[in-house]
């Protein structure tokens, strides 16, 4: 069992497809080369494709171009430098990698698992196999659901059952984190051809027209941005850049939100914007928090003594002096002491 | 003599022949210590050789002696961030302060430091009266908590570390505490480089913690097409079942009063062998009573899951530059070596006899207050503003504690 070629333009991040383009011997310099503007084409395709429709396909005609392009994308991030434009990028790379490797072949994702990887994967039956505790542990704490955490899994001898769609989750969170580090290390200066600095800056703008429609979207609303409290402030953060947040992270912010007033189509908005949230799935999930679901039982925000336990309290003098309990205490003690009126509807 | 100077000369006496064990990798670790009669840790220190180490604890003797999970590159730097960090044993604290267990009633009491309301017993996590965290404990060395602990030991490193994780009995040791619990450290290479986020996620198994008893087969809504999970499944699954039928097998009515309505409680102790038989068979079913409702699997697996988790510090394991007491050390508060063995050793240990560093003949003490304790097969106490005659181990736990003045060694 091995990879095609063509397996390699699917997933040009695995070992092969790297060992393939050292034999090429290709050069950064060569990159910027006219005679091989079509790579380049290719490669500002895949980041536009990111960053528009938060997609980027994957096109078996010209399997060499394909796997070079993959492998240049973060090369040209890492020149313009913007994290939240690499972070778009790596997540939409991601997602392709995913909706691939679900419905391909078990030895594929084993093969990559273990030789790219290192990782320790064994075949069970068709769609389910073991990772090794370790492993999986590398990349599972980033995700929200329930299902992921380790302790609602069965575990047997350092071994963790997962199907192939979670195997392929993982492997695609690898990638993820592989493009994104790649797109953010410092690059040493070089100077690029004018017709590339022009393509660069076109992105650039795509990409911060993009943004404005988010943030302008953010200001609205009731929420007083000023009377949040540290906890919600700090995953709020977190959110914008792009990190990746556990269960308990988004339900804490999402209930704040939605208490403190803001709808559901903005909560939803700010989720799926800022990182690589599904939007379906988001929404579904929000509009259970926000009672419009299920159970109908309308979610309230966590004690901060619940939040200390799961490490997301960070007080500040005000928590501590007011001897703060609850975030939405800390939040309406300071709208109040601030003098700004708060309650649905808002003051805009 | 003062308590300062007694207790210097005491430890000083043991540090200058004992044999002090150190811990693998010496050179890569960071070493802290407390000093009689100075604020606060000396920490970011290094040693080269356990011969350093050991003239260092015979020339200053600590009170305490700490050594760090993590392998450094400079151990020495003060600057966390600076030394480097390239992995660390993964580390389990078990300790009888939090695990409940009756006869903590009887020996250990706590105060809230903010409105001072106090109680005996096992210290809540905030005050019930003024909802502050900052709470002092009293707590005392017993046989039944250590024992207690001792059997949490066991079922983490048997049930939980060897076979769910599959890690090997001979990377692991086991450390008494020398006060009121064991550490387990696992050096294997597998645990020495696994992230923070993946020790947090080891520690939430280890306790239970964010268990999804639907995701193991404990139906919330209906019963019908659930098969329940199998006594002899591994992991969570079955040892939610087992003890689940554990629970059911042993209740009695008054029990299941306890957590339901009078007529479900009769209903399940009616049934009881229905029940079991139905969990028993293979495969299991859920058994079909009628005018049973569904949520009472769920309801019973809930109340179990405290008593098969294991109670480890969760900051303990999930903390990544931990210091932990330095086996062959002595506990500044009870006088007791931190005494380090395998686990086919655990069995036999008597915390007691096989950690005391001052022997058994007795001296005379005036004790302030002590309450009455069961250690070492023997009770004693309870004593207030007394002189009496001890053994020395005990007399140096309560010196050590603070409870005693030495009076004639
Ligand atoms: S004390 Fe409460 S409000 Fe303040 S940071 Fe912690 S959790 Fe948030
Ligand atoms: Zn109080
Ligand atoms: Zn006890």
């Amino acid at each position: 069992m091995y990879l095609s070629r063509e397996d390699l333009a699917k997933y040009p991040f695995c070992r092969e497809a790297k060992e393939y383009i050292s034999s090429l011997g290709f050069t950064i310099d060569e990159v910027f080369n006219p005679d091989f503007s079509i790579i380049l084409d290719r490669v500002f395709e895949r980041i536009e494709g990111a960053v528009r429709i938060g997609r980027v396909e994957t096109r078996l005609i010209d399997l060499d171009l394909e796997i070079l392009s993959f492998n240049i994308a973060p090369i040209i991030l890492s020149i313009i430098g913007d994290n939240a434009l690499s972070m778009r990028y790596a997540v939409a790379e991601a997602k392709r990698v995913y909706e691939e490797l679900r419905v391909d072949d078990d030895y594929k994702l084993q093969l990559i698992s273990v030789n790219s990887f290192n990782w320790r994967v064994r075949f069970l039956r068709p769609g389910a196999f073991q990772i090794f505790f370790a492993d999986f542990l590398q990349f599972s704490p980033a995700f929200e659901a329930f299902n992921w955490k380790l302790v609602n899994r069965s575990v047997i001898g350092g071994w963790v059952y997962v199907s192939r769609g979670e195997l392929a989750r993982l492997i695609s969170e690898r990638v993820k984190n592989e493009i994104f580090s790649k797109s953010s290390q410092p690059m040493p200066s070089i100077t690029l051809p004018s017709n590339v600095m022009d393509r660069i800056e076109g992105l650039r703008k795509i990409f911060s027209s993009y943004r404005r429609v988010v943030e302008s979207e953010e200001v609205k609303g009731p929420m007083i941005e000023s009377a949040m409290p540290p906890c919600i402030r700090s995953l709020m953060n977190g959110l914008l850049k792009g990190e990746s947040m556990p269960h308990m992270a988004r339900f804490t912010l999402a209930t704040f939100l939605l208490n403190a007033g803001r709808s559901v189509d903005d909560v939803v908005k700010l989720f799926t914007a800022s990182a690589d949230y599904d939007e379906k799935m988001t929404r579904y999930q929000v509009e259970h928090i926000a009672g419009l679901r299920g159970s109908r039982t309308k979610y309230s925000t966590p004690k901060c003594s619940t939040l200390k336990t799961f490490g997301l309290c960070f007080p500040d003098d005000f928590c501590v002096l007011k001897k703060v309990k609850h975030p939405m205490t800390y939040y309406k003690l300071k709208v109040k002491s601030s003098g700004g009126g708060v309650g649905k509807g808002g003051s805009n | 003599m003062e308590r300062g100077d007694l207790i210097r000369k005491l430890f000083r006496g043991y540090y200058s022949s004992a044999s002090i064990e150190a811990p693998n990798d010496i050179g890569r670790r960071e070493f802290g210590f407390i000093f009689i009669g100075q604020e606060g840790m000396r920490r970011h220190m290094s040693f080269k050789s356990v011969e350093d180490l050991r003239s260092f604890m015979v020339r200053e003797t600590p009170l305490h002696a700490y050594f760090s999970s993590a392998y450094y590159d400079f151990p020495d730097v003060e600057d966390m961030d600076g030394k480097v960090w390239r992995g660390a044993d993964l580390v389990f604290d078990i300790d009888a302060d939090h695990i409940p267990t009756p006869c903590k009633s009887e020996h250990d009491s706590w105060r809230c430091i903010d409105c001072g309301y106090s109680s005996m017993g096992m210290a809540p996590e905030e005050c019930p009266k003024c909802s502050s965290r900052r709470i002092e404990v009293d707590s005392w060395l017993c046989d039944f908590c250590l024992d207690k602990a001792r059997d949490e030991v066991f079922r983490l490193v048997e049930e939980f570390l060897v076979s769910e994780f599959g890690f090997s009995i001979g990377s692991m040791l086991i450390v008494f505490s020398g006060h009121r619990g064991y550490h387990v450290h696992v050096r294997d290479k597998v645990a020495v480089e696994l992230s923070l986020e993946a020790r947090r996620e080891i520690t939430d198994y280890i306790r239970g913690v964010g268990l999804s008893l639907e995701l193991h087969g404990f139906p919330s809504k209906s019963v019908k097409g659930v098969i329940p999970p199998s006594l002899s499944d591994p992991g969570w699954r079955g040892r939610l079942i087992r003890a689940l039928y554990g629970f059911i097998s042993s209740a009695s009515l008054s029990d299941l009063t306890s957590m339901f309505n009078e007529r479900i409680a009769k209903l399940i102790y009616d049934n009881k062998d229905e029940i079991l038989c139905s969990l028993e068979s293979s495969p299991p079913r859920w058994p079909s009573i009628s005018g049973l409702p569904t949520y009472v699997w769920s309801r019973i697996a809930s109340r179990v899951v405290s008593e098969v988790a294991v109670h480890i510090d969760e900051r303990v394991t999930s903390d990544i530059k931990r210091l932990m007491r330095l086996p062959s050390s002595l506990h500044g508060k009870t006088g007791l070596i931190a005494k380090s063995m395998s686990i086919s050793a655990l069995n036999s240990f008597q915390p007691l006899f096989d950690a005391s560093a001052f022997g058994f003949d007795d001296c005379k003490v005036h004790v302030s207050h002590m309450p009455r304790i069961c250690i070492g097969g023997s009770f004693y106490g309870p004593y207030r503003n007394v002189d009496v005659k001890l053994p020395k181990t005990i007399a140096v736990y309560l010196i050590c504690r603070g409870s005693a003045n030495l009076l004639s060694w």
